[in-house]
């Protein structure tokens, strides 16, 4: 079976010792398990985009590295993890700073808790490291062997007990995994001097009984028994299950390996082998989702640091990139909006210039014709007033200015006079009714103005006509 | 646990406040000479479009203004401001020259300047008996040049039927013939 492209945030690798390399990754909770036949052919398929990866997380071998179980007054794990840093020096007879380490729960009681410390020289473990560096991956978290399996374990088969026996079956090469709550308690490897399957579990079955029987006193159920074999064996295992199953073993799920596909389908690397590393490559890429792996990576502060750095540091550029772009966009956009009204206005120009100066004569003949009829317009207007005021006056009434100024469209025309009484002079707007053009006057204003012998009134008449 | 609160709070406060502040450079920098531009062109956009509507409208009716225009061409003048304004002059001296009506004063107002033509103006103040200012009504109105009365004062004097009268009268005239 071949793989396709693959892309993802997060996978584990794995080189064997024998030379083959083992991906695994993480796809949407899915795990993929990938071989290459060596380290040349897992880069060129990274060089051919064939997996694309961001972060990796790679393993160290188990016996690169120191266990030690401490007990600390913290009330959490990672105030644990800033207390084992004082404890290296107590733990391990090398300076600390030549150390690097990590840290897993291993119980609490009385504001105390027990701390599996996993602690392994720099040296070691940028030695490990080397051969991934060589072809350009950088992994961004590297936890022990042992620590991966508890993991693959632990995430595969959920049980409700609170100590497990896992134990992976590879011929040649058996290892025991005791966890507790979840996180690893403790491991053992167990060498094996054939490759029979039914002698190396008569082998195997003595060890589980007697780690049974070990963590008795650490929990309060009973503690689960996980036997992880490729699926060759696996049914030689449980026909030796079957016959045994009134030992004191007690009942054993049995769980299969992670399936391997190989790159360029070239199947032909030692198989039965690469189970195991299989097992604790898948183990590796989901301690990646998984809590309480954090403080078991291995990788030094400084490294971590420097590497989030750089990944603050691409982050800022590509915001950086992106803000630009956006703003370059966005005034773009405004430059286009102009652009396109700016041709618009061109092709108008390009239209009205050629009949342009015919328009303008047009429009100056125009102008001129009506500043000319306005000129003749009106005329014999103001005789018909004066004719109207001779003729519609009533004889009580006499007028003593008239103001005629023409508007644009309307002339307006105002009258003083006199009149012998109030009335007489309010009436002169009714007497005026017949009129055509001074059909609509009216008196503004009218007082009594004392006089030599007596009294006249003074009024004051407005009247809007329209321009004929 | 609270440092880390009040932290938190100052670290949002200025991210805000820098967010607010790139925003208004962006906006001050990039959007706003933009849209500025944008309503200069848009407004330039208008006012072309409405020459160009008046354009081919004036193209429509060409025939029909160039009629009219030629009917009215006789009326036009189109010698210099001065002489046009001595003209005018001699023309209403001719008509209230032969009324009998006291002129008080004769005064030429500011030539207005429209676009294609000019409005000369002159006020004369005269009195007389309203028969004759009414005379010199009948002959501004019956002349055939584009003038007109633009403004009548009129006050009664002491004597029945005489009047004190100030008028203005305007005159249209061009420049130049096109």
């Amino acid at each position: 079976m071949a793989f396709e492209k693959i892309k993802t945030e997060w996978a584990s690798v794995k080189l064997t010792h024998y030379g083959p390399v083992v991906v695994c990754a993480n796809l949407k909770d899915t795990f993929v398990c990938i071989c290459f036949e060596n380290l040349q052919a897992f880069k060129n398929a990274i060089d051919k985009k064939k997996i694309s990866v961001r972060k990796w997380a790679a393993s160290v071998p188990s016996s690169c590295c120191i266990f030690k179980t401490v007990e600390l007054p913290a009330e959490s794990v990672s105030e644990a993890f800033k207390m084992v840093e004082f404890e290296l020096a107590s733990l391990v007879p090398i300076p600390s700073e030549k150390l690097v380490y990590g840290c897993t729960l291993l119980s609490s009681h009385d504001n105390l808790l027990d701390v599996l410390v996993c602690i392994m020289k720099i040296d070691t473990l940028e030695h490990t490291l080397e051969p991934y560096r060589a072809i350009g991956i950088y992994p961004n978290k590297v936890i022990a062997d042992s620590a991966a399996l508890s993991c693959w374990f632990n995430t595969i088969n959920k049980q409700n007990s609170d100590t497990a026996v896992n134990v992976l079956f590879d011929k040649g090469r058996c290892q025991i995994i005791i966890s507790s709550k979840g996180n690893l308690h403790s491991f053992e490897k167990i060498k094996t001097v054939t490759d029979n399957t039914k002698l190396i579990m008569h082998q195997l079955t003595s060890e589980i009984i007697h780690k049974k029987n070990e963590l008795a006193h650490l929990g309060d159920g009973e503690t689960a028994i996980n036997l992880a074999a490729p699926k060759v064996n696996i049914a030689e295992i449980k026909d030796f299950l079957e016959e045994n199953e009134h030992t004191d073993l007690g009942t054993v799920s049995v769980l299969e390996c992670p399936r391997i596909v190989f790159y360029e389908d070239k199947a032909g690397y030692q198989t039965n082998e690469l189970y195991h590393d299989a097992t604790v490559a898948e183990g590796l890429a989901r301690s990646t989702t998984q809590a309480g792996f954090e403080y078991l990576n291995l990788l030094p502060k400084r490294l971590l640091k420097k590497v989030q750095q750089k990944a603050q540091l691409i982050n800022y550029a590509v915001t950086a990139g992106l803000s630009f772009l956006l703003i370059f966009a966005l005034w773009l956009n405004f430059v286009l909006l102009n652009w396109r009204i700016e041709r618009t206005c061109r092709k108008i120009h390009a239209q009205i210039a050629p009949v342009e100066h015919i328009a303008t004569s047009v429009e100056g003949k125009r102008q001129r014709v009506k500043a000319i009829q306005k000129q003749l317009s009106n005329r014999g207007q103001i005789s018909l007033v004066l004719q109207e005021l001779y003729k519609y006056s009533p004889r009580s009434i006499s007028i003593s200015e008239i103001k005629f100024t023409s508007h644009s469209n309307k002339v307006n025309i105002t009258i003083k006079g006199q009149a012998d009484s109030l009335s007489n002079a309010f009436e002169y707007s009714k007497a005026m009714k017949d009129a055509r053009l001074l059909n609509d006057i009216h008196i503004i204003n009218a007082q009594q103005v004392p006089r030599p012998g007596g009294s006249v009134v003074e009024f004051k008449a407005d009247c809007m006509i329209r321009s004929i | 646990m609270k440092t880390a609160k009040v932290k938190n709070r100052e670290k949002a406060l200025a991210v805000a406040t820098a967010t607010v502040l790139a925003t208004a450079i962006i906006f001050t920098v990039v959007v706003e000479p933009q849209l500025k531009k944008r309503k200069e062109l848009a407004q330039n956009l208008h006012q072309l479009q409405i020459r160009l509507v008046k354009t081919k409208g004036d193209l429509l009716v060409k025939d029909r203004i160039d009629q009219i225009y030629s009917q009215t061409e006789p009326l036009i003048t189109t010698i210099g401001t001065e002489q046009q304004i001595s003209a005018f002059t001699r023309q209403l001296s001719e008509m209230y020259s032969t009324l009998n009506v006291k002129i008080r004063s004769v005064r030429i107002l500011p030539s207005v300047k429209e676009p294609f033509y000019r409005r000369l103006s002159i006020r004369i103040e005269m009195a007389g008996h309203i028969r004759d200012f009414l005379r010199f009504i009948k002959a501004v109105e019956s002349n055939p040049n584009p003038i007109r009365i633009e403004q009548v004062d009129l006050k009664a004097q002491e004597y029945r039927d005489n009047v004190y009268v100030s008028v203005i009268v305007s005159k249209v005239v061009f420049e130049y013939k096109t």
